[in-house]
């Protein structure tokens, strides 16, 4: 089920309604309830893959209890290899299988050697990636005995499946979130108000900017060809900005949707664009996985402990396997590997931890050069993004090779773009404001009772009327 | 809890009601070529078939030749394309809805061509993959609501903006009786090309389709639930003679085939193809809208003899 469709336009309010009134004499019925739900709302895409995700959270339940009563170090290691190689073996085959044996044959073929094997067709679940990681990380945090292992099933999975945050994220951890699912959980108003406001903020940012910047960014990734150096630069800009609207929208709309229901959930991204490095731009975008990464692979491989070189291999393995983790494509792996080299520069000068507050704190504008680094900073991404974007590494190459070869100064075409930039240029006014805030409505600047009914008047009739109602998925769902 | 849905509710209903204002205002037979079909109420009367009778004919004329009968009317035009509403599940279910159940003596014209029973190769008789399935009609529940934001959402690709800007567009224009008006120059050079390429392009649609005959079923289907409700009339519109060949050689005979089944069905059928070189198209097979008047009042002459 999509954020932005009819069904979930009926099932919310069913869920709400009955979360609240009909199900809150226990915390037990409370948390089957959400089960229920989420499992209604992970089958309405296809119910066939439901088997995945209870496998999936059995398993990882039944180690975190096994984990609790021993403490042998040999058999608890086994335990936890048994939990990464079924999620990773998922993963690896819903997700890989196809790709390594592709690349399996190009790599065979490069030396002449011509092999012949099948691939198989592979349907990838929904949000596969995400509740695998979610899933993991319980039983790491558990290993690592950083939670107790929990006897309540039921808990453990609504924990695992709670549908605003199951398909995409923000990836959840055990320690900050399982323990939601075991206290009593209250409305509150102050939080269900805000909550409102940001999946506001989010179908803004999905409907009105993601999906309208889509529509140029599809023809002109589809045909680069056709347009001259400028309009192929506009696209990848185009492409920053959706990819960005269509994520972090998704994100303020699950947090917003947990609050509803007396949850809190991590922020996932924090302006990203308003950052003056690379290394701040990974501290504010999509902040569950990155930290997840450090977490679990970055740390456990020696983190920066083991000297400069050692730091540097780790550096790039975490970036690296982080694009890998995107999709079964080189052009995700160049883009990883493209953000290590990025970050390497501020790894080696040691300025990877220069910019750790919010840009132009108690100013209203930024300086000069704050203004330059944050532009230096987007157009690193927006490179990045291209192959990203790309379907293949040749595609993403003829693409950069077309923006740097052909006439930059000639005006882009794009007919209609007009109220793309007004969007555009409204959400970035907003975040720059709320820059300081969790998300782009919240805070001091909506205290006034007359100005915050206004702007969610507003922006209701911009995503009407001038957002893109195509119904289009959310773009990390595929991851 | 009882003050955010107060102010959940109030937020609602105030931008809700808003929308539905403008739309209500602003969407007319200028947003595309379905849209008013589904605000109308259900009717008594209605002209069904692919996009020849969408065009040609026009209700208007036909009430006015029909002036003298005593039948239920006013016509609704339920026509649409030969995609969108080919004979079959889709389009049976969706004519169920719009027509109105309280109709005791009403007036059904079925326009008939080959390409209403046309599969995809490889799909004869599968309702679940016809081409129809995922457009409207095919598509919607509610065929009578306006504003149809049901439609708006699932069919109309413009968005909310598009409806409020209304632009104008000089060569479509759908009228509340469903009439589909084309504004296209019959003397302009492209006529001719226009009407090589739509034979061309049937020539090519008969090597990639097939007859079905769950199409012909629903077509049979249709008449017996018309028949309920009043007068049948299975209509053969005149097409140009290159069209007119490219569609024998889909279905050979095909009037015959027709003539066979409303004389089994026992509903009256009416053939104009001998009428094709006294008519102008657009493309070869949509009459011009001066022609599509004439044709409407022809049929109603006809009609009118059979109902007497």
């Amino acid at each position: 089920m999509l954020f932005n469709s009819l069904p979930y336009l009926i099932f919310i309010p069913i869920v709400f309604f009955s979360y609240w009134y009909i199900f809150n004499r226990s915390l037990k019925l409370q948390n089957l309830f959400l089960i229920g739900a989420s499992y209604l709302f992970y089958g309405w895409w296809d119910w066939r893959f439901l088997g995945l995700i209870i496998f999936s959270s059995t398993v990882d339940y039944l180690i975190g209890l096994q984990l609790g009563k021993t403490e042998k170090k040999k058999d608890r290691r086994s335990l936890l290899w048994i939990s990464i190689l079924v999620n990773v073996g998922f993963l690896g085959f819903f997700k890989y299988f196809n790709f390594f044996v592709e690349s399996f044959i190009d790599a065979f073929s490069f030396f002449g050697l011509q092999l012949h094997a099948n691939t198989l067709s592979i349907v990838l679940p929904v949000g596969i990636s995400f509740y695998t990681f979610q899933t993991m990380s319980y039983t790491f945090d558990v290993y690592k005995k950083r939670v107790p292992p929990t006897n309540d099933v039921i808990a453990f999975f609504a924990y695992v499946s709670f549908f605003p945050q199951l398909v995409a994220g923000p990836i959840e951890r055990a320690e900050r979130f399982l323990s939601q699912f075991l206290e009593k959980r209250s409305f509150n108003y102050g939080e269900a108000v805000d909550g409102m406001r940001q999946i506001l903020w989010g179908f803004f940012k999905k409907i009105a900017i993601a999906d309208n910047c889509a529509v140029y960014v599809d023809q002109i990734f589809g045909n680069p060809d056709a347009y001259p150096s400028s309009t192929l630069f506009l696209g990848a800009v185009l492409f920053a900005f959706q990819i960005y609207g269509d994520f972090s929208g998704y994100s303020d709309i699950a947090i917003g949707t947990a609050r509803l229901f007396g949850f809190n959930l991590m922020q996932n991204f924090a302006y990203p664009y308003f950052s003056r490095d690379i290394a701040e731009f990974w501290r504010r975008w999509h902040i569950s996985l990155s930290t997840w990464f450090r977490d679990y692979l970055y740390i456990p491989l020696g983190g920066s402990w083991g000297g400069k070189w050692l730091t540097v291999r780790n550096l790039f393995i975490i970036f690296i396997v982080s694009g890998f983790w995107h999709g079964a494509n080189w052009t995700f792996i160049i883009w990883g590997a493209l953000h290590a080299l990025y970050f390497l520069p501020l790894f080696l000068t040691e300025r990877n931890r220069v910019h750790m507050d919010v840009v132009a704190k108690n100013r209203w504008f930024p300086s000069i050069k704050e203004f330059f680094q944050i532009g230096i900073t987007f157009l690193l991404t927006t490179f990045a993004w291209i192959f990203f974007r790309a379907e293949t590494v040749t595609g993403a190459w003829s693409y950069l090779s077309a923006i740097f070869s052909r006439d930059i100064l000639a005006y882009p075409a794009g007919s209609g773009l007009t109220a793309v930039w007004h969007l555009l240029l409204f959400m970035i006014v907003i975040e720059w404001i709320q820059r300081e805030e969790s998300h782009g409505l919240t805070g001091g600047v909506f205290n006034n009772r007359f100005l915050r009914w206004a702007l969610y008047f507003a922006l209701f009739f911009m995503i009407m009327l001038l957002g893109n109602f195509t119904g289009s998925d959310f773009i990390y769902f595929q991851f | 809890m009882k003050k955010f849905i107060r102010n959940f509710a109030l937020f609602s209903v105030i931008s809700i009601s808003v929308l539905i204002g403008l739309v209500y205002r602003y969407a007319d037979g200028t947003i595309d070529s379905f849209y008013l079909r589904f605000t109308t109420p259900p009717a008594k009367s209605l002209i069904i078939g692919s996009s020849r009778p969408a065009q040609g004919i026009q209700p208007h004329h036909l009430e006015k030749g029909l002036e003298d009968i005593d039948y239920e009317g006013p016509f609704l035009n339920f026509s649409f394309t030969t995609e969108n509403s080919p004979f079959g599940p889709y389009y049976y279910e969706a004519i169920k809805k719009k027509l109105n159940p309280k109709a005791k003596d009403g007036i059904f014209i079925i326009g008939v061509d080959p390409w209403q029973f046309s599969v995809d190769q490889g799909n004869k008789n599968d309702p679940r993959r016809f081409r129809e399935a995922d457009y409207a009609p095919g598509n919607m529940t509610f065929m009578s609501m306006d504003p149809n934001f049901e439609y708006l959402i699932k069919n109309f690709d413009g968005g909310f903006r598009e409806i409020i800007r209304n632009r104008r567009d000089p060569y479509r224009r759908l009228h509340k009786n469903g009439w589909l008006q084309i504004n296209i120059d019959t003397s302009s050079v492209d006529l001719k090309e226009r009407m090589y390429d739509t034979a061309e392009s049937y020539i090519q649609m008969g090597n990639d389709r097939n007859f079905s005959t769950v199409r012909l079923d629903y077509l049979d289907k249709k008449i017996e639930l018309f028949k309920k409700h009043g007068s049948v009339f299975l209509v053969l519109m005149p097409v140009s003679e290159a069209v007119r060949e490219a569609e024998e050689i889909f279905i050979p005979n095909f009037s015959k085939m027709m003539e066979n089944l409303a004389g089994e069905k026992g509903v009256t059928y009416l053939d104009f193809t001998s009428y094709s070189n006294s008519y102008l198209y657009t493309d070869g097979h949509h009459l011009y809208k001066d022609d599509g008047a004439r044709f409407s009042l022809l049929l109603a002459e006809r009609l009118k003899s059979h109902l007497e």
